[in-house]
């Protein structure tokens, strides 16, 4: 902690970190919860007395705590946001350039335990470290590089299979 | 622990495809972020005031307790005139023996007259209790003669 957040370090965090914390929420809750999630860490920041010293991992915990709160907050409520989340846009922004179809990349990351998608979300698309995304996670650095070779192996497994309907 | 490259080539490959997927950016901008700032930041002082003033009120109260004006007791001494202790001691007692009432005067006449006859009854006229003397006819003796009379019994002709 050493000042207060002024608000071009907000701006700023916000634009590199946004989407990234975005695509973290929603690897508990649906995309409206997500938004309304990574909205309130970032008032926090804002409303806060003093930047934290790493704001980066700050965000990315925060994240993680807030979405856990209101996934277990929907779930008390009865499971109303999975209807809302089939009409919900996808995780990632379609583009003819990339190798991997969105769709595909979402449900295959959707296939993983959650546990291993988290590290993998926090390791490719957050740019946190090992030992910054053990940090977030809670766990040991060991436990983090298991999960990740694990995610990265079933998803290679998955997407890189040959279609079963597809014509040989 | 190796931060990179702990991966071999086709895992490499994999998480280099995955990561050029661009996450979809959030709906809401910076400026909702701000606003959504302002307003609880708003709030919160609020409530911060409010908290303030409630702990002013409740000190001030406190404070006047505390300080308030303890009662002086007064010592004076006060002279009662002596005749008029007397009057409200005694009145009720004398107020008894002279006005008695009318049933006591029937009984204090009827045991005279059962114990001494004739005789024993008083010279004068029993009052009725309110002052009044009895009425002659009411207590008319044997052969007429009234019993309450003043100076004895005598024979109701002989009266005036």
């Amino acid at each position: 902690m050493s000042k207060p957040p002024g608000d071009a370090t907000v701006a700023e965090l916000f634009g590199a970190h946004a989407p990234a914390l975005l695509l973290y929420a929603r690897q508990w809750v649906g995309a409206e919860e997500a938004e309304d999630v990574v909205q309130r860490v970032f008032v926090r920041l804002l409303t806060g007395r003093r930047l934290p010293s790493d704001p980066r991992t700050w965000l990315f915990r925060c994240v993680r705590n807030e979405a856990i709160d209101a996934w277990r907050s929907i779930r008390r409520r009865g499971r109303r946001e999975h209807v809302a989340a089939r009409d919900a846009p996808g995780w990632f922004v379609p583009s003819p350039e990339d190798g991997l179809d969105a769709r595909d990349a979402q449900a295959a990351l959707n296939a993983l335990p959650p546990e291993e998608r988290e590290v993998i979300v926090l390791r490719l698309w957050s740019g946190l470290t090992l030992s910054e995304t053990a940090a977030v996670v809670g766990v040991a650095v060991s436990i983090v590089h298991h999960r990740f070779e694990s995610a990265i192996e079933a998803l290679r497994q998955k997407l890189e299979a040959p279609c079963e309907n597809q014509d040989p | 622990m190796r931060e990179s490259g702990s991966l071999n080539p086709p895992k490499g490959d994999l998480a280099e495809a995955l990561k050029r997927l661009r996450p979809a950016p959030p709906r809401a901008s910076l400026h909702e972020v701000w606003y959504v700032a302002g307003v609880e930041a708003g709030r919160r002082r609020a409530v911060a005031w409010r908290a303030v003033a409630a702990v002013a009120l409740a000190a001030g109260i406190a404070l006047a307790i505390v300080r308030r004006p303890t009662p002086v007791a007064v010592e004076r001494i006060v002279y009662l005139p002596k005749e008029t202790t007397s009057i409200v001691a005694v009145a009720p007692q004398e107020r008894m023996a002279v006005e008695p009432s009318s049933s006591a005067t029937y009984v204090h006449l009827r045991d005279a007259l059962v114990q001494y006859g004739l005789s024993g009854l008083p010279a004068s006229l029993p009052a009725t209790g309110d002052g009044r003397p009895a009425p002659r006819h009411a207590f008319p003796g044997p052969d007429g003669i009234d019993a309450f009379s003043p100076g004895g019994w005598y024979p109701m002709s002989e009266r005036g």
